[in-house]
């Protein structure tokens, strides 16, 4: 009996409770005020799309994609050097550069203000109801595959200049505390995510738009990117792989027949189906700043036609090239100066000479990938090359190589590269080793892709493959170092792979430790 | 063991008890008693005159809303949402730049809460709606007309689905960029429209949308996709089974060599479809199969648009009316058999007086009384009336019942309607004087709205404000 009490007491407790929890479940009548998301419709969603790939080119026509990336992914190399009076720049050249360094706070901002755009476009894509408003899953799909392409793009650009970096791939709108001081995230990780976005897109994104839409992302881009990051991982297999997804679409190279090399890079030239993901450029008056990139300024000195000279190229590179190379036209090697003189690069380095008075030696050369029209033209006329199909042809040439050793497929895609730009063909019996045929693809990568912002991560990787992953700045050192104003300047103590990052972010993101620069920066 | 048996056993007792006792709504309300908890306002962008009210309950209720203007006492309701305690609401009756409360009232059904009232401020609406000015008002009219709402469309681009209150002001509104060429009010509180670019001509459009007050898209036909093959125009409408039916333009190849053709020449004439909801096509008809081109001495001049049908009317027997503006001439068509029954106007089956002769009339109807009823716009003597005759089809007779002339000023050379409005008015659509009229039966002009924009139709829409819920 005394247990029937205890139980009912108990029971009558628990009843209690009970009503004492639906009490405190009730809550006070609030009233807010809001205005819906007017992003409903598919057209929003384009929109959003727009707004993304528009990310790809920052601060007027420098940053990201239309310049500055640029800097630190050339800068570096022994191929393209800055003025003495670029402070910014001059400090990545000659790697004397410290976290406070404008240009990395620039470049960082770019590439999160991106995903920021992919992750919100993301989030209203897929709140879109496409099929009821007469639209299709299908482009709904699309749709996602190309922000997710361009975060990936993105997320690739961050990993590949700081390695591990704050992951987002959600929408501000489920931002928790946290997220306000966003922790680094393990490269590999990011690479993970990478890989699910690009995967996503290489299913859903079409092989290819109307002419009027010709800068979107393909699924061939994709794939492409996705060779670029296995290769990056050192997955060569499935890099192979990727590789020659792409190359049977409908990608080939620009043939002798329509121009070669050099009318890849003529103005008129506008979209190229060598081309596989660009950032699209205007050539209209005032699409400086909205819609256009700055390298044909840039990339030229003022006596040429008053360029600001900011990617002059070491001569050591002019002559590298054999004489019937088309590719070395795309590279000053003889010009009128504005005021008449010509300059010519000196014979001791390939070029056709010449005397004094009539002729000066030039002291660089300066690249044409990027046009400059007119005097004072700020808007860049050419697309940016992001990813093209002769670096899909050697990225597969190049993890075959390193998959299984010198094979004759990996000599026939080097071959139709060289052989476009009139060079002789090569044969496999030239290279008894793995090595020799790994240097031969990175010199014939060299000279086919520079200014295309390729040179850092083929530098890292090139010394990776050939210490077996024990140092990817093997070749980095090697190729700079005799570059280098002052060759003490190279320290064994940082590791060049990873660049700082920037001053602002640590100051305002409390979960960055104050020593995270630490073995990045002299 | 054993020992632990007997309290488990009562312990499962009480709990099954509490268990029971909670199927029972009082000691529900009695624990738990019905809240409202958070009440969210929300804008709708695309909609000045919209608003989506989300509720929250603290238990699975019925809720509904009720607002009103400032300084008035006519209270509009919600629909009610039933049985969740995540209710959305919405007011869809607002005028714009006008201060509205308020209030949300929930009940279990034993029990009913309402909440505090809340402060609703509609802005001005600035999509591309026309005026409607309310220009004159019978005095002894006015309370017939309180609580009178009326659906109209914009045909010109960008278009619009409008509903006006009694004094023209606009209390919903949908903006389309296409131009919106003919509305109707369904039974199901629905707009059904046909939508189309401006460049379409005879009203035509090539998609028929049929949107709830909410801003819904319930149903959406597009030429080219699923059954729906052909421009419709001029008419949509839902029968008795609920399905739509519109004019269709179609056309057929007919020998017109014997007046200047070619053997293979194309006549472009009319016919009717009609859809489910859903958008299957259910059943179809042409007139070319009916009327030989050759009959028409002036075909070859007429072909590309032979002989305007404008109008449909699906009757109560599952017939249609159909009027054909260059005729002069409204058809009976048989459903099942797709057979003409009798053609009524100029050359018709029915013997007419020079008075009883229509042209180019629109809008064919039948009437409650079960009349035949037309807004004649008559071009001939340039006189637009509203007419209607009882017809007896076994002898071919016709007798006018009502026959309403506008004054000259209201003549209106092409579109417009005239229907019956509250049993013993007429309510007229008139494009060229760009007006809406009210008359008595004998013509008297009771109310007038002025439009700043090119209407097609006006109809009243019964049920747009709804009565009290009962809880």
């Amino acid at each position: 009996m005394k247990n029937v009490y205890r139980i009912l007491n108990v029971a009558l407790l628990s009843g209690l409770i009970l009503v004492m929890g639906c009490e405190k479940g009730l809550e006070d009548e609030t009233f807010s005020v809001y205005d819906q998301n007017v992003l409903t419709k598919p057209e929003h969603a384009e929109q959003a799309v727009r707004g993304a790939y528009a990310a790809l080119k920052d601060n007027g026509g420098f940053g990201y994609y239309a310049g500055h990336l640029y800097w630190l992914y050339e800068y570096p190399g022994e191929v393209v050097t800055t003025t003495g009076t670029a402070r910014q720049g001059g400090q990545i050249d000659q790697l004397t550069y410290d976290a406070s360094n404008s240009t990395f706070n620039g470049v960082w901002i770019s590439i999160f203000k991106l995903i920021s755009r992919t992750n919100e476009a993301e989030e209203l894509i897929s709140n879109v109801d496409y099929t009821g408003n007469s639209s299709t899953v299908a482009l709904q799909n699309q749709n996602l595959g190309e922000v997710r392409f361009l975060r990936a793009l993105a997320y690739y650009d961050a990993t590949s200049l700081w390695g591990a970096v704050p992951l987002f791939i959600k929408s501000s709108s489920k931002f928790t505390e946290s997220d306000e001081n966003p922790p680094l995230t393990e490269q590999s990780v990011i690479e993970d995510a990478m890989i699910t976005d690009l995967q996503f897109a290489e299913q859903h994104l079409p092989q290819s738009y109307a002419a009027t839409e010709v800068a979107r992302a393909t699924s061939g881009a994709a794939k492409a990117l996705l060779a670029r990051l296995y290769l990056r991982r050192g997955e060569f297999a499935k890099a192979a792989e990727k590789s020659l997804e792409v190359m049977n679409k409908n990608y080939d190279l620009r043939t002798q027949a329509e121009g070669g090399i050099k009318s890849l890079f003529a103005t008129n030239n506008r979209s190229d189906n060598e081309f596989i993901f660009v950032l699209k450029s205007s050539n209209e008056a005032g699409s400086y700043g909205i819609n256009s990139n700055s390298f044909g300024i840039n990339s030229v000195p003022w006596d040429f036609n008053r360029g600001w000279n900011n990617f002059p190229i070491h001569l050591q590179f002019y002559a590298q090239f054999a004489k019937e190379d088309a590719r070395r036209e795309l590279l000053t090697g003889i010009y009128k100066a504005l005021y008449g003189t010509i300059v010519s690069v000196p014979k001791e380095f390939g070029g056709p000479g010449g005397k004094a008075p009539d002729t000066t030696a030039a002291k660089y050369v300066y690249n044409l990938k990027y046009p400059h029209v007119n005097n004072y033209n700020y808007a860049g006329f050419n697309n940016v090359v992001i990813i093209r199909y002769a670096d899909v042809l050697l990225m597969r040439a190049e993890a075959l190589n390193e998959v299984s050793g010198p094979n004759e497929e990996s000599i026939t895609l080097l071959n139709q590269v060289r052989t476009r730009s009139g060079l002789p063909a090569l044969t496999l019996a030239a290279f008894t080793t793995k090595d020799k045929l790994r240097d031969e693809i990175f010199e014939e990568r060299n000279k086919e892709l520079f200014m295309e912002g390729r040179k850092r991560d083929d530098l890292f990787r090139w010394g990776r493959s050939a210490s077996n992953g024990a140092n990817p700045l093997l070749k980095f050192k090697e190729k700079i170092v005799p570059r280098l104003l002052s060759p003490s300047t190279y320290s064994d103590a940082v590791d060049y792979t990873k660049y700082p990052y920037p001053q602002n972010e640590i100051q305002s993101n409390t979960s960055l430790e104050a020593n995270v620069n630490a073995g990045r920066v002299r | 063991m054993q020992k632990l048996k007997k309290p488990l056993i009562l312990i499962a007792l009480i709990l099954g008890g509490i268990a029971l006792l909670w199927q029972l709504d009082s000691v529900k309300d009695y624990v738990a008693p019905i809240q409202i908890g958070a009440i969210d306002l929300v804008h709708v962008p695309e909609n000045r005159l919209r608003f989506k009210v989300n509720v929250k309950t603290n238990r699975n209720s019925d809720a509904y809303l009720k607002y009103w203007k400032r300084n008035s006492k006519d209270t509009l309701y919600s629909t009610v949402s039933k049985n969740t305690d995540s209710h959305t609401l919405w007011i869809v009756n607002t005028t714009g730049d006008t201060r509205y409360t308020f209030q949300v009232i929930a009940s279990t059904g034993t029990k009913t809460v309402l909440s505090k009232k809340y402060p609703l401020e509609t802005r001005s609406i600035y999509q591309a709606t026309p005026y409607f000015t309310l220009e004159h008002m019978d005095s002894t009219f006015s309370k017939e007309m309180e609580n009178k709402y009326f659906l109209t469309q914009i045909l010109s681009e960008p278009g619009s689905a409008v509903i006006i209150d009694h004094k023209g002001e606009i209390v919903w509104y949908e903006p389309f960029k296409k131009g919106v060429k003919v509305s109707h009010w369904t039974p199901e509180k629905t707009v059904l429209c046909i939508v189309g670019a401006e460049k379409i001509p005879s009203s035509g459009g090539d998609e028929i949308i049929e949107m709830d007050l909410t801003g819904k898209v319930v149903t959406h036909l597009q030429v080219g996709k699923g059954d729906m093959d052909k421009l419709v125009h001029h008419e949509v409408r839902t029968d008795k089974d609920g399905n739509i039916y519109a004019l269709t333009f179609d056309k057929k190849l007919f020998d017109l060599t014997s007046v200047g053709g070619v053997k293979q020449d194309t006549v472009k004439g009319d016919g009717i479809v009609i859809f489910s909801r859903e958008g299957k096509k259910l059943w179809e008809w042409t007139m070319l199969d009916h009327l030989d081109p050759l009959s028409d001495p002036e075909i070859m001049k007429h072909k590309k648009d032979w002989v305007h049908a404008n109008s449909v009317y699906r009757e109560e027997d599952g017939n249609f009316l159909i009027s054909y503006r260059d005729l002069n001439q409204i058809w009976k068509i048989d459903f099942k058999t797709g057979k003409v029954l009798w053609k009524l106007g100029e050359k018709g089956d029915f013997p007419l007086t020079e008075d009883q002769l229509f042209s180019a009339q629109h809008f064919a109807h039948t009437t409650v009384n079960n009349e035949l009823m037309m807004l004649d716009n008559g071009i001939k003597n340039e006189t637009t009336r509203a007419l209607s005759f009882k017809l007896d089809t076994k002898n071919k007779t016709a007798q006018t019942v009502l026959d309403i002339k506008l004054p000259k000023e209201y003549y209106t050379t092409a579109k417009g309607n005239a229907q019956f409005i509250n049993g013993d008015k007429v309510v007229f659509s008139l494009t060229d004087p760009r007006s809406f009229l009210i008359t008595d039966l004998k013509g008297k002009i009771l109310w007038k709205i002025l439009i700043g924009g090119d209407p097609y139709r006006l109809e009243q829409t019964p049920g747009f404000t709804l009565n009290k819920p009962k809880f």
